[in-house]
């Protein structure tokens, strides 16, 4: 086939040369696998490649894309046919070992696919790997992984970001066509935001968890990680719907999928309001600051009305995510005593087996955690800090939805700054920072997006959408128009590496 | 009230009952006893990374229906919470439980010792059970058979002020959450379990004392003992002069005293807080209302039918309502004869004790109301009714096998005759005696001849006979 013809770094483009018979999925995924093999040692994405099992898969879709059963509207039915994905090592996959890039579950195979992987599969995505992350998706950098290291495809002495750096990273150099990520206070979508991708942090409860390890259950989501917004849209209508396994999944109107699904993106912007991140200089770099005003400029132009609105107690609410994250992961990782599988530990009782297998199986980040979450919830601190946090984030909640009853979208940068330098020493602190203003969307489980901005001359940077409760449809909208209108003189810069 | 030593106990209890639910409360594996260990499991209930709990709705129900017999007040909107806390038989690290918000406040039951008394609830919680750990051989077996098994527990205000109280507490409430069908309350089978809060005060006191927490009792009447024990052992201390240390202690049923399991040093800080996993559940009017329509027969309705259509009294209308398999299978037997109160006595003497708990009831209704019919004619005696409902056990009709066996009683002049006067002729000195006045003497003339019978000799008719054949003598003379 004429490569330079077909785009085959994004799903329309993919779909388009497999419909077109110019590619089959068993060579879509020969490409992604060798590009793998030649470029994954120096960039440390995957934690563990399916090949086998990718090759099966692709060539299952081959036969139904060939054979007699297939029939007009196949493209239609499987949406993801043939389309080599990635998956970020904390959703669970059958027979696949699903590490949380973490000594204690390091050898751990489950016996049962996530939801969300449940529903690649049966779209006809084919899985390449499972990449790496922070341990638990506790962490900033992808640098808290215990089994790997990952850097930023366009400098190596970089962050990918995280904690779906290897997610990230698979997408933005062409390691994978999309990624599955996780999201409990921008784990998504700041990765995204360093490597120059999209993701959707959707509505708390849209896609269901089952077999997403449990970090802060309240917070945690699920993600797709794609280069455009069409790809993101697309990977999100195969996600969203509820789940009996997950009893708090929404099970939305049939209209309402649908149209997710189906209606065109490209529409008149004439009149929506959007609300701009105030004070950004304070929180920001400068590229970043300009690249959010540069968008908002642009919405502007495109008939929008834009207003400065200052961030819900942006003296909290960073805080507030810190405790319950902490607290509900001190509760959520009890479950790993090394006695029924992971990491095990020795010792003369029950407590000196779980505290030897926790002391060898956690990392330092993920105890700082665990200590700081299990404090918050003491009883004898319980009322002090705890509830009253939940009071806090009840009140921001109720802020953000009051502006969001003002305006259709909040606009912000995603993280203040492009891909920070691998830490040396670095202080944990210094890296929750980069949550402020990822952690909203968690917080108050509204839908937020993330998309390229532009970039510093030499990295990416990232805008983000909050949006109101379901409002995926309206906000994949406005990001679409704003990445058509980015793309002319800045996307070029963004996007210049990485693809097939 | 008891009293010992000049004090009184305060005793509160908690009892853990297993719902009667096919799957666990969280996920769809059997919740049934007696499996294979660890063959019901599955990710949910193992605690597996990222496997979710799904609340069970029969376990709301029945949660909710023992609520109502139990005369509560349900909650509209409750949610779960976690307790945290490390121990090889909770798999998650932490137990699903209703810390703040119980399914049900309030209620009572109401025990009659010497006089009635209403023992008040404060709350009934839905949870999760934990597994079993079996050790043996310095070795600890872990069976996960029973974690995720839904598990009320029911908990009394701090009123029972007498250790016979707690027997008659248990035994109402078992009673009450068997007939509403929330629970197979088997203590045997650990699917219900009783813990007992005790302190002591000088008698007529207002003020409370250290309480201490005894688990590990096995049964109702070790209970009772548990709670009787311990009242001793903390009146003994103050009367001595000592303090009470507050703990949790166990029960021994070898030695019958409790034990130290953990001082109050070691008490656990459980960390409560919201299960994020599972939404918060709204009860409507009509949800309740509809369990209310279809609750079965309360253990009062039974006692009133029992006295106002068999007449049994309280005690044998007690005794009859052991479990609703029993009632049940007595209201049938009894609506087939002609003597309901003779059916009970049977049932209550020969069959109940041959009923393993929670078995049906191994007698057809039609054979009991059979024996009980042949007592009351008079067709057979009561050894004799005995044996044929002992016989009806083994599946035998009570009239076939005394046709069969002539265990009918003997009634028909030509047989009885030549026994009287065999009586009357082995026995001169008897004779004599009644001749002399002494009507005494003809008590032992009777006995003889039913002695002679097998017992089957019918008492009036005989005694009509040896009157007979007595005067005639004393005519002769």
């Amino acid at each position: 086939m004429d490569k330079s013809k077909w785009d085959l770094s994004t799903i329309v483009g993919c779909r388009k040369a497999l419909q077109a018979g110019e590619i089959s999925a068993a060579e879509l995924t020969g490409l992604y696998l060798e590009r793998i093999r030649q470029n994954d040692s120096g960039l440390g994405a995957y934690l563990t490649l399916c090949e086998t099992e990718a090759v099966e898969a692709a060539k299952r879709v081959d036969e139904y894309l060939a054979g007699a059963v297939v029939e007009s509207n196949f493209m239609e039915q499987f949406l993801l046919a043939g389309i080599p994905y990635a998956c970020k090592d904390n959703l669970t996959t059958k027979g696949i070992r699903t590490t949380c890039a973490s000594r204690m579950l390091a050898e751990f195979v489950p016996l049962y696919d996530a939801s969300a992987v449940e529903r690649m599969r049966d779209a006809g995505a084919v899985l390449l790997g499972k990449t790496n992350m922070d341990e638990f998706a506790m962490g900033s950098a992808c640098e808290n992984s215990a089994l790997g290291k990952t850097v930023h495809p366009l400098d190596k002495t970089r962050s990918p970001g995280g904690s779906s750096g290897g997610s990230a990273a698979a997408v933005a150099s062409g390691e994978a066509v999309f990624a599955l990520g996780s999201d409990t206070g921008g784990s998504a979508r700041q990765p995204a935001s360093f490597c120059g991708l999209v993701s959707m942090k959707p509505t708390y409860g849209l896609v269901p968890r089952y077999g997403l390890v449990e970090f802060a259950s309240s917070m945690d989501t699920v993600c797709p990680m794609t280069r455009t917004v069409e790809d993101n849209r697309l990977v999100l209508s195969v996600l969203a719907g509820k789940d009996p396994r997950d009893m708090t999944s929404l099970a939305l109107p049939e209209e309402w999928y649908a149209s997710l699904k189906k209606e065109s993106l490209v529409c008149g912007l004439r009149g929506k309001r959007i609300a701009l991140a105030a004070d950004m200089k304070r929180y920001c770099d400068r590229a970043t600051a300009e690249n959010t005003v540069r968008a908002a400029k642009l919405l502007e132009e495109a008939g929008c009305i834009v207003e400065e609105v200052s961030l819900p107690s942006p003296e909290h609410a960073l805080e507030v995510y810190v405790i319950l994250t902490a607290a509900e992961s001190s509760s959520n990782l009890a479950r790993y005593d090394g006695i029924r599988y992971g990491t095990s530990g020795s010792g003369d009782s029950y407590r000196e087996m779980g505290a030897d297998a926790r002391t060898m199986g956690f990392g330092e980040e993920v105890t700082r955690r665990i200590l700081t979450g299990t404090y918050a919830l003491s009883e004898a601190h319980g009322g002090k800090y705890f509830h009253k946090i939940k009071q806090v984030q009840q009140n921001i909640l109720r802020q953000t939805e009051e502006i969001l009853s003002r305006y259709d979208a909040f606009l912000m940068p995603t993280t203040g700054s492009t891909a920070f330098p691998l830490a040396v020493g670095e202080k944990a602190q210094d890296r929750y920072d980069s949550d402020r203003y990822t952690v909203y969307a968690n917080l108050t489980g509204l839908p937020a997006i993330q998309i390229p901005s532009g970039g510093d001359g030499r990295l990416p940077t990232g805008v983000s959408l909050l949006g109101r409760r379901y409002g995926e449809l309206e906000l994949y909208r406005l990001a679409a128009r704003l990445e058509e209108m980015l793309t002319g003189a800045n996307r070029t810069e963004v996007c210049a590496y990485g693809g097939i | 009230m008891a009293a010992y030593k000049g004090y009184e106990p305060v005793i509160g209890v908690e009892v853990h009952c297993e719902l009667k639910t096919a799957s666990k409360v969280f996920c769809s594996c059997s919740a049934a006893f007696g499996n294979a260990p660890n063959t019901a499991c599955c990710p949910v209930c193992m605690g597996l990374p990222g496997a979710l709990p799904q609340l069970n709705a029969e376990a709301v129900r029945l949660t909710i229906q023992a609520g109502l017999a139990l005369h509560c007040d349900i909650r509209r909107t409750a949610w779960f919470d976690r307790k945290n806390y490390f121990y090889p038989d909770l798999p998650k690290g932490y137990q699903i439980t209703q810390n703040d918000t119980p399914f049900c406040t309030g209620g009572y039951v109401t025990i009659y010792n010497k006089e009635e008394k209403r023992i008040h609830l404060q709350r009934i919680h839905l949870e999760e059970d934990a597994g079993k750990l079996l050790h043996r051989d310095g070795v600890t077996c872990m069976d996960y058979n029973r974690c995720g098994v839904g598990l009320i527990e029911i908990v009394t205000e701090p009123e029972l002020s007498d250790p016979a109280e707690v027997k008659e507490y248990l035994t109402g409430l078992r009673q009450i959450l068997l007939f509403a069908g929330v629970s197979d309350c088997r203590m045997n089978e650990g699917s219900m379990r009783c813990e007992v809060n005790l302190s002591v005060r000088p008698v007529g006191s207002t003020t409370r004392g250290v309480r201490c927490e005894i688990k590990n009792i096995g049964s109702i009447q070790f209970a009772a003992k548990a709670a009787e024990e311990e009242f001793h052992r903390q009146a003994d201390i103050l009367a001595a002069g000592g303090v009470i240390e507050q703990e949790t202690r166990r029960f021994n049923e070898n030695t019958g005293k409790t034990e130290t399991m953990r001082k109050k040093e070691s008490a656990v800080d459980y960390r409560y807080f919201t299960e994020p996993n599972i939404p918060p559940v709204h009860l409507s009017e009509a949800y309740i209302e509809k369990i209310q329509r279809q609750m079965p027969k309360s253990v009062a309705a039974w006692r009133e039918e029992l006295h106002n259509m068999y007449g049994l009294n309280a005690e044998d209308a007690a005794l009859v309502m052991q479990t609703p398999n029993i009632v049940q299978f007595y209201t049938e037997a009894a609506a087939k004869t002609k003597y309901p109160k003779l059916a009970a006595n049977l049932l209550i003497g020969e069959v109940i004790p041959q009923i393993k708990e929670g078995d049906p009831v191994p007698v057809q209704a039609g054979h009991l109301a059979e024996a009980a019919d042949l007592l009351g004619d008079g067709e057979v005696n009561s050894t004799v009714a005995k044996q044929l409902v002992g016989r009806a056990l083994r599946g035998e009709s009570p009239a076939a096998v005394a046709k069969a066996e002539g265990l009918f009683r003997i009634r028909d002049e030509e047989s009885l005759l030549p026994l009287v006067k065999d009586a009357i002729a082995a026995d001169p000195r008897s004779v004599g005696d009644f001749l002399k006045g002494k009507t005494a003497a003809k008590k032992r003339l009777l006995g003889g001849v039913i002695r002679q019978s097998g017992g089957r000799a019918d008492p009036a008719i005989t005694e009509a006979l040896l009157d007979r054949e007595l005067a005639l003598l004393s005519d002769e003379d």
